[in-house]
C-alpha cells in the first residue's frame, strides 16, 4: 500500500516537491515557539522556592556605583546599613525583615565562583522569604563566632556537584574565600530569576553587619509586612529610613508587584509571536485546503476509474489522505533532521532533552493534524462524485 | 494593454471568491506583521519629535576603563564628556542626558506616584526638538547652579495637578522638591534617548561625586553639522580618550569609548551585531519571514493553472510570446497584492493601537508617515513578484495544443 502511494506522490513529483516545501517551512516555523512555550510552561509549574505574598522589597541608591566607592565610603554604607536594617525590622507594617544583595526576577547575577549564582543574606531572610530547606539548617546569629563561613545551597548544586553524597560539611574553595566555605544546608530550590527560568546553582552567603561578617554588602532590605498592610504604609516606612540616611534614594515595590511585572514583560513576546505563528498556520491551513480541492478536481478522472472498479467511498478517503500523510511524513523527517542538529551545534543554548523532544513531539502532532483538517473536507466533496459522472468528466 | 490585463485579472478574481479570499488573507496576515515591524523600527530609529535630529546624531552609550587585571565597564562618565568630550570639529552642540531613567516614587493624597526621572544638561533641550505645551525647558545656567527646576510630560502634569496650568507648581519627586518649568507631550519608551516622565538639571543630583567620573551612567550626545563629518568627528573623539589622566593607573592604562548612532548601538550591543549591518539584518529576516506566505500562494496559483488553461492555449495559439504571459501573470499577483497591501495597512494600524493601547509601551503613539508607508509599499511589491514569477512561468510554458485541449498534467 505504501509503496503504491509513494509511486503515485512520486509521478507528481513537482507539485508535490513545492507542497512538501510548505509543510517542512510550517513544521520549523511551529517548532521553535512550541519549544518556548513548553520550557516556559515546564519552568512555570514548578515552585520558585519562595513566597512572593506579603514581601516588600527596598532598594537602597547610595549614589554613586559600588565598583567606585573607596575604602571610607564603603565603611560609610555599612554604617549606615547597620542602622538602617533595624529600623526597617522595627517599623510597625514588618512582621520581620532581612538584608540582601539579590537581584530577583532578572538576569543579573553577583557571583564568586563559575558557574553559580551567590546571594548575600542575613539570618532573617529565610522566614521573610518563606524558603523551605530540604536538609541541614539555615544561618544563626551566633555563627559569626565560627573560624569559618557556613554556606547554605539549593538542591539543584547539591545534585550538579556532589550528586547523591550528602553536602551537609563538604568545603568549597572560590579563589578568593578568606576564610573558607563549608556547606550547612540545603534549600529545595531558589529560582531568583523568575517562573519562567531553569534551576541553576545557588549559593547563600551569610551577612552578619554587626561583626563585620559582610565582604558584599546589601542593597535591599527585604520585609515581610502583616498581611493587609497597603501601600499608604509605605510612606511611613520611607520617611523612617530617610531620616537615617538623607543621601539616600529609596525604592519600595512589593514582590508581587515585581513578579507581576517580569511575568507580563516575559509573556508578551512570546504571546505575540505565538499570534503572529497562529495566523501564519490558519493561513496554510486555508492554503493547502485549497490546493488539495484543486488537486483533487483534477483527479476526478482517476477516481472515477477506481469507483467503477470497485472502491468504497472509504479507499478513496483513506488513499487520498494516506498520500498527503506520507508526503507529511517526509517533511517531517527532513525537519526534523535538520533540527536535531541544533542541540548538536549548541546553538540556542540549553535546552533540557526532554522538553526539546517534547517539542518536537508536539509539533508533528501539530503539522499532521493541520494538514489532515485542510484535507477533509475536499476529499470528502471527491468521496460525493457519482462513478459515471466521475469517468465522464471532462 | 495594462487595463485589459487589470480587467482579466479581476474576472479571474472573482471568478473563484474562495480561492481569491484564501491568497488576500495570506498576503494581508503576511504584509501586517511585516508593515507593523517595519513601523515599529522606524519610531525607534527614525529621525522623529522630540529627536528630529537624530539622522546627524553620534552618541557614546559605553565607555571602559581597561587594565592588565581589571576592567570595567560601564557608560559614560559625565567628569569625562564635561572636561574633556567638549569642542570636537564639526560638532554642532554637545549634550549630556542620564543613560537611563531612574523610578522616582512620589505620594501625593495617599495616592502614589512612580515616575521616571531623566537628568540631562542644558544643551540637550537645544540638541532635541521638544514642542512645549506650556513654559520652556530649562537653560545651561540652571543646569550649572543646579536649580531644582523641572520639565514634565503631560501624563505626569496629569497626576499630579490634574487640570489647568502646571508653571511654577512644585512637585516632590523622592526627597527633592522641583519647581515646574515647562510641560511636553509625552515621550514614548521607544524614543531611547529622551524617553522619561520628568527632565531634571544634573545638577540637582545630590553629591558631586559625578563631576569627576570618567566613566558612569551617562550618554553623550554629539550633534554634527552634518552626516559627513562623522569620521572627523569619530577620530578628533579617539584622540581625546587618551588625554584624561586615569585615577589608579597600577589598575588602568586605558580608557575605551566609542561614538555610534543609535542603530548602531542597538545593532551591536543590545543584539550582538556588527555595527552597520542592522538594515542587512532586517530586510535578510523579513524575507526569511515572507518564504512560508511565498510558498503558500505559490502552491494555490500552480494549482489553479487548470483554470486557465483554455485562456493560456488561445493566447498561445495567436502567438503571444511565454514572456508576454508571464508579465500578465505577474502584473495579476502584484495587483491582488497591492489589494491586500491596502488590507493589511489598515490591519497594521488597529495591530500597533491594540499594541499602543495595551500599556506594554508607555506613551506608545505609533503613526502613519510617508517613509513607513514607501516600506510597505515596497514590501507589497516585492512580496508580489517573489510569489508571483514561478507560477507565472510555469503557466507560460504549457503546450499550446495541451492546453486548448485543458489537459494539464
Amino acid at each position: 500500500m505504501t509503496r503504491h502511494l509513494l509511486k503515485l506522490v512520486w509521478n507528481r513529483k513537482r507539485s508535490n516537491l513545492l507542497i512538501m516545501v510548505e509543510i517542512l517551512v510550517s513544521f520549523l516555523v511551529l517548532f521553535p515557539i512550541v519549544l518556548l512555550v513548553a520550557q516556559g510552561w515546564s519552568n512555570y509549574r514548578r515552585p520558585l522556592g519562595f513566597d512572593v505574598r506579603d514581601v516588600w522589597f527596598v532598594k537602597m541608591y547610595s549614589g554613586q556605583p559600588t565598583f567606585a566607592e573607596t575604602e571610607e565610603e564603603t565603611a560609610r554604607r555599612r554604617e549606615l546599613l547597620r542602622q538602617l536594617y533595624p529600623a526597617a525590622k522595627e517599623s510597625p507594617a514588618a512582621a520581620q525583615a532581612s538584608a540582601a544583595l539579590i537581584f530577583p526576577f532578572t538576569d543579573s547575577t553577583f557571583s564568586g565562583l563559575r558557574g553559580t549564582n551567590w546571594i548575600y543574606a542575613t539570618d532573617t531572610f529565610k522566614d521573610v522569604m518563606g524558603v523551605t530547606m530540604a536538609s541541614g539548617r539555615w544561618f544563626q546569629e551566633d555563627d559569626a563566632q565560627l573560624a569559618w563561613r557556613p554556606i547554605v545551597i539549593n538542591r539543584h548544586f547539591a545534585r550538579d556537584r556532589w550528586g547523591t553524597d550528602s553536602p551537609i560539611g563538604q568545603k568549597i574553595s572560590p579563589p578568593d574565600a578568606d576564610p573558607e566555605m563549608r556547606v550547612i544546608g540545603v534549600v529545595d530550590d531558589f529560582r531568583v530569576k523568575g517562573d519562567f527560568s531553569s534551576s541553576e546553582n545557588i549559593i547563600f552567603v551569610p551577612v552578619n553587619l554587626n561583626s563585620g561578617w559582610a565582604p558584599e554588602l546589601p542593597d535591599r532590605l527585604l520585609l515581610k509586612v502583616h498581611p493587609g498592610t497597603t501601600a499608604s504604609a509605605e510612606d511611613a516606612l520611607l520617611r523612617r529610613l530617610r531620616a537615617i540616611a538623607p543621601s539616600y534614594t529609596f525604592e519600595v515595590k512589593p514582590l508581587e508587584a515585581i513578579r507581576d511585572e517580569y511575568i507580563r514583560m516575559t509573556a508578551a513576546p512570546i504571546i505575540a509571536a505565538a499570534l503572529v505563528v497562529g495566523f501564519l498556520l490558519l493561513m496554510v491551513a486555508l492554503g493547502l485546503n485549497g490546493v488539495i480541492w484543486q488537486s483533487i478536481t483534477r483527479r476526478t478522472a482517476e477516481i472515477g476509474l477506481r469507483r467503477a472498479q470497485g472502491a468504497t467511498v472509504g479507499h478513496i478517503c483513506v488513499h487520498l489522505l494516506g498520500e498527503l500523510v506520507l508526503m507529511t511524513g517526509v517533511s517531517i523527517v527532513v525537519g526534523s533532521a535538520i533540527l536535531v542538529q541544533v542541540p548538536v551545534l549548541d546553538l540556542l543554548g540549553s535546552f533540557p532533552a526532554g522538553v526539546y523532544t517534547a517539542s518536537m513531539l508536539i509539533a508533528t502532532a501539530g503539522i499532521f493534524l493541520l494538514v489532515v483538517l485542510s484535507a477533509l473536507y475536499p476529499s470528502w466533496l471527491a468521496t460525493r462524485l457519482r462513478p459515471v459522472e466521475a469517468l465522464h468528466y471532462e | 494593454m495594462l487595463k485589459s490585463y487589470i480587467k482579466i485579472a479581476w474576472k479571474v478574481f472573482l471568478r473563484r471568491k474562495f480561492f481569491t479570499f484564501i491568497s488576500l488573507f495570506a498576503i494581508s496576515v503576511t504584509l501586517i506583521v511585516l508593515m507593523a515591524a517595519s513601523t515599529i523600527l522606524d519610531h525607534t530609529l527614525g529621525s522623529m519629535p522630540p529627536e528630529t535630529r537624530l539622522y546627524r546624531t553620534l552618541c557614546v552609550f559605553f565607555m571602559k576603563m581597561e587594565g592588565e587585571r581589571a576592567e570595567i565597564s560601564t557608560f559614560a562618565g559625565y567628569g569625562f564628556l564635561d572636561r574633556y568630550a567638549r569642542g570636537l570639529p564639526g560638532v554642532e552642540r554637545m549634550g549630556i542626558v542620564s543613560q537611563a531613567p531612574e523610578a522616582v516614587d512620589s505620594y501625593v493624597e495617599n495616592r502614589k506616584i512612580t515616575s521616571q526621572l531623566r537628568r540631562t544638561d542644558g544643551d540637550f533641550w537645544k540638541i532635541m526638538e521638544f514642542t512645549f505645551l506650556e513654559g520652556a525647558p530649562f537653560t545651561v545656567q540652571d543646569d550649572r547652579d543646579g536649580h531644582p527646576v523641572a520639565v514634565i510630560n503631560a501624563t505626569t502634569r496629569e497626576r499630579f495637578i490634574g487640570g489647568g496650568s502646571a508653571l511654577g507648581r512644585s512637585i516632590k519627586l523622592g526627597e527633592q522638591t522641583f519647581r515646574v518649568v515647562g510641560v511636553v507631550p509625552d515621550v514614548p519608551l521607544y524614543r531611547v534617548l529622551s524617553y522619561g516622565d520628568v527632565w531634571v538639571p544634573i545638577g540637582t543630583i545630590p553629591t558631586a561625586h559625578y563631576r569627576t567620573e570618567l566613566v558612569g551612567d551617562f550618554i553623550g550626545l554629539f550633534l554634527a553639522r552634518s552626516e559627513r563629518d562623522f569620521a572627523t568627528i569619530r577620530a578628533a573623539f579617539a584622540e581625546r580618550l587618551r588625554q584624561p589622566e586615569l585615577p589608579d593607573p597600577e589598575e588602568f592604562d586605558r580608557l575605551e569609548g566609542e561614538l555610534q548612532t543609535l542603530a548602531e548601538y542597538i545593532a551591536n550591543t543590545e543584539i550582538g551585531l556588527p555595527p552597520k549591518s542592522l538594515y542587512l539584518v532586517v530586510v535578510l529576516l523579513m524575507v526569511l519571514f515572507m518564504i512560508l506566505p511565498a510558498v503558500n500562494l505559490i502552491n494555490i496559483n500552480v494549482s489553479r493553472m487548470l483554470e486557465r488553461s483554455s485562456e493560456i492555449g488561445v493566447r498561445k495559439a495567436f502567438g503571444a510570446a511565454s514572456w508576454t504571459l508571464v508579465t500578465q501573470f505577474v502584473i495579476e499577483n502584484v495587483l491582488l497584492t497591492i489589494i491586500g497591501g491596502v488590507v493589511a495597512a489598515g490591519g497594521s494600524a488597529l495591530v500597533l493601537r491594540t499594541i499602543a493601547e495595551s500599556g506594554l509601551l508607555p506613551y506608545a503613539n505609533f503613526h502613519f508617515n510617508v517613509p513607513v508607508f514607501l516600506y510597505g509599499l515596497a514590501l507589497t511589491l516585492f512580496f508580489g513578484v517573489f510569489s508571483g514569477v514561478y507560477p507565472a512561468w510555469k503557466m507560460s510554458r504549457l503546450h499550446p495544443v495541451q492546453a486548448l485541449r485543458g489537459g494539464v498534467r
